[in-house]
């Protein structure tokens, strides 16, 4: 029974490596608490909500950066009304460091843009990735809160981003297509045997009661089939000051603030900031990069 | 006069509690028909036809006060088993009998009629278990618990403690056993991996126990259930606390489901593993919260079955991103959120069902 014996060494040697994990009194490196937002539908927001959650971060005093890894098709850097010189491309292509990438938004948070020679997530791999990953180390040295916006659906790429991180703010509208994405990354998370906790987000909900039906009823099917507990965040309303918003205006938040949205916006942000702080008191994890590179091994 | 609890003696009475409750008696028993006449009217139906977890036939009698008959309705039950029972699965289809597994007679009783028990597994008949139901009562609600009858007349524990395996191991292993509980009926292609899940139970801690009736097996430390091993089958699905279902097919599968094990091992021990706040970043141990709110261990046990369940930390991410399609069962709830928000929502785009 030699084998079975091995299968005991392992998961004793598991147990022994668990057991050594530093208790929460124990000091820990500062890092910045990393938020990741993901979607499995395109289109339903990540891109909105990032700018906009990360201006609100910035006015209640938190040291914000945005890193824009929606490969491709990345656009955050036209939401905060920015033209950065270098971005991501330049960034993996070794051109320059992370530190040159990163440019400042006339709001206050910093930004990686995304770029747009990259033209499919399908071109990055694990070098390119690792790349990735020692950049957000680096970041996360210089601010309080990493606000990664990430590619739609279950792409490799996406989800080594996503389970990078700390939280990951799934962002979903009512409708059934992206709620069924959105629940298909929640079940890919769901087994992982080291992952974020999961915020969702309702875009677009034409009342806040929709809004909340579909998080219950997303919370619902998570538990009961995925075994994964998800957390409502909070709702934004379908409103048309959203839709109507052109090139150049200032972001929502700041353009219009005492819109419906902008109010559902403000909520959000104080209850995501109370999740970063908690996290940063309870937390004794391992860095942004070491989460990386696990899941790059594994890819 | 304090009265207590008391099981129904009459007959139907007894076998509307026990035909609810076979689940209770022995994991995965399902009642497939009642009143099976097998003497041609002479001696009385039996009770019960039934199907045990791995597709075998198991007729279900009852053992009343005063039947003067029983003892030859059992032996007139054993010769029907003896004569038909390889033609069951053909004859009664609806069944699903799988053919060449063993048939049985489960007779069932209550302590007043132990004595005639008693007499019947004194009888040459093959494949015949009995138990007692002994009822007590607990918060104003009557319950009963099962107690195995030998045929030597010897009780078994309520809850047997079991752990198969090396022989040698097993004289020095502190892991709570007992050689009376019955026997574990597990695939033989599968006998390997529940050795090796076995082996590995012994080592998380002296006060695990495995305990369980024929198709299934508890894992407990200290009375809190660390995981559920059951015979489906031919197959050998285990279930963690966290609700997580594993078809055990290689060791990896093992693996994986001890990975549970252990993990609720810790969080009941208080080890440490306590950072699984709302807040934080969460494994899997997460998944503990979520089954004692009530997860559908049942639908996750169908979903199971067939899938391979396993959790990410030996399968490759693109294994988890393979595996994360949805199935019909989660499309349909899914559903459409607008109908739980009530009639008054307008405008909602969920009637996109394409």
């Amino acid at each position: 029974m030699e084998s079975d014996l091995d299968v005991g060494r392992h998961e004793r040697g598991f147990l022994r490596r668990f057991l050594r994990r530093p208790s929460h009194g124990q000091p820990c490196r500062k890092e910045a608490i990393v938020v990741a937002f993901a979607s499995g539908k395109g289109g339903t927001g990540k891109s909105f909500l990032t700018t906009n959650l990360a201006i609100g971060l910035h006015q209640r005093g938190l040291r914000v950066a945005v890193i824009d890894c929606d490969f491709g098709l990345a656009n955050a850097h036209l939401l905060f009304g920015a033209n950065p010189r270098y971005s991501m491309q330049h960034l993996l292509g070794g051109q320059r460091t992370v530190h040159e990438v990163l440019a400042p938004t006339p709001y206050g948070p910093s930004l990686v843009a995304g770029g747009s020679g990259i033209s499919s997530l399908a071109e990055l791999g694990a070098k390119h990735m690792q790349m990735l990953a020692r950049a957000l180390s680096q970041l996360a040295d210089r601010f309080d809160v990493l606000l990664v916006d990430c590619a739609a659906g279950l792409a490799p790429q996406s989800m080594i981003t996503v389970l990078a991180a700390q939280h990951v703010v799934m962002v979903t509208n009512p409708e059934i297509a992206a709620l069924t994405d959105a629940y298909a990354v929640i079940k890919c998370l769901s087994r992982q045997v080291e992952r974020p906790s999961v915020q969702l987000v309702v875009n677009r909900a034409t009342n806040a009661q929709l809004g909340r039906a579909t998080y219950d009823r997303l919370s619902e099917v998570s538990r009961r089939f995925a075994s994964l507990p998800i957390h409502y965040l909070g709702a934004v309303p379908e409103d048309p000051a959203v839709s109507h918003r052109r090139l150049g205006q200032a972001p929502m938040l700041l353009g219009t603030p005492e819109c419906e949205a902008s109010r559902a916006l403000q909520g959000l942000v104080g209850a995501l900031e109370a999740k970063i702080l908690e996290t940063g008191a309870s937390a004794a994890s391992r860095g942004v990069e070491a989460r990386m590179l696990t899941q790059i091994r594994r890819w | 006069m304090i009265r207590g609890p008391v099981l129904p003696q009459m007959r139907d009475s007894l076998w509307g509690l026990v035909a609810s409750r076979l689940e209770q008696i022995e994991a995965g028993l399902t009642l497939v028909q009642e009143t099976l006449d097998c003497s041609d009217g002479e001696l009385g139906p039996v009770e019960g036809l039934a199907r045990d977890a791995v597709g075998g036939v198991v007729l279900v009698m009852l053992a009343t006060d005063g039947d003067a008959l029983l003892s030859a309705r059992a032996l007139s039950a054993g010769r029907f088993l003896s004569r038909v029972h390889n033609a069951l699965p053909r004859a009664v289809p609806e069944a699903k009998y799988c053919p060449g597994v063993p048939a049985r007679i489960l007779l069932v009783g209550t302590e007043s009629t132990c004595e005639a028990m008693d007499e019947v597994m004194s009888l040459p008949i093959e494949g015949l278990q009995a138990c007692v139901l002994e009822p007590f009562r607990i918060a104003g609600q009557e319950r009963f618990a099962v107690r195995w009858l030998h045929s030597s007349g010897q009780d078994h524990e309520v809850a047997e403690a079991l752990v198969a395996g090396d022989a040698g191991a097993a004289a020095t292993s502190s892991v709570v056993r007992a050689s009376s509980s019955p026997e574990f009926a597990v695939p033989p292609q599968r006998v390997g991996l529940w050795e090796a899940t076995l082996s590995i139970c012994e080592r998380i801690d002296d006060a695990v126990v495995v305990y369980g009736d024929r198709f299934s097996r508890t894992i407990a430390w200290n009375g809190s259930q660390l995981g559920e091993v059951r015979t489906v089958g031919g197959s050998l699905v285990a279930t963690s606390a966290t609700s997580a279902v594993h078809d055990l097919r290689d060791l990896r599968d093992v693996r994986r489901f001890c990975d549970q094990l252990l993990r609720a091992f810790v969080k009941c021990a208080n080890l440490g593993f306590g950072d699984d706040t709302e807040s934080g970043p969460e494994s899997n141990t997460g998944r503990a919260d979520a089954s004692m709110a009530g997860g559908d261990q049942a639908a996750a046990a169908r979903l199971a079955v067939g899938d391979r369940g396993g959790l990410g930390r030996t399968e490759t991410l693109r294994a988890s991103l393979a595996e994360s399609k949805l199935t019909p069962e989660e499309y349909s709830a899914l559903g459409d959120p607008a109908s739980s928000a009530g009639s008054k929502v307008e405008g909602s785009v969920a009637t996109d069902r394409s």
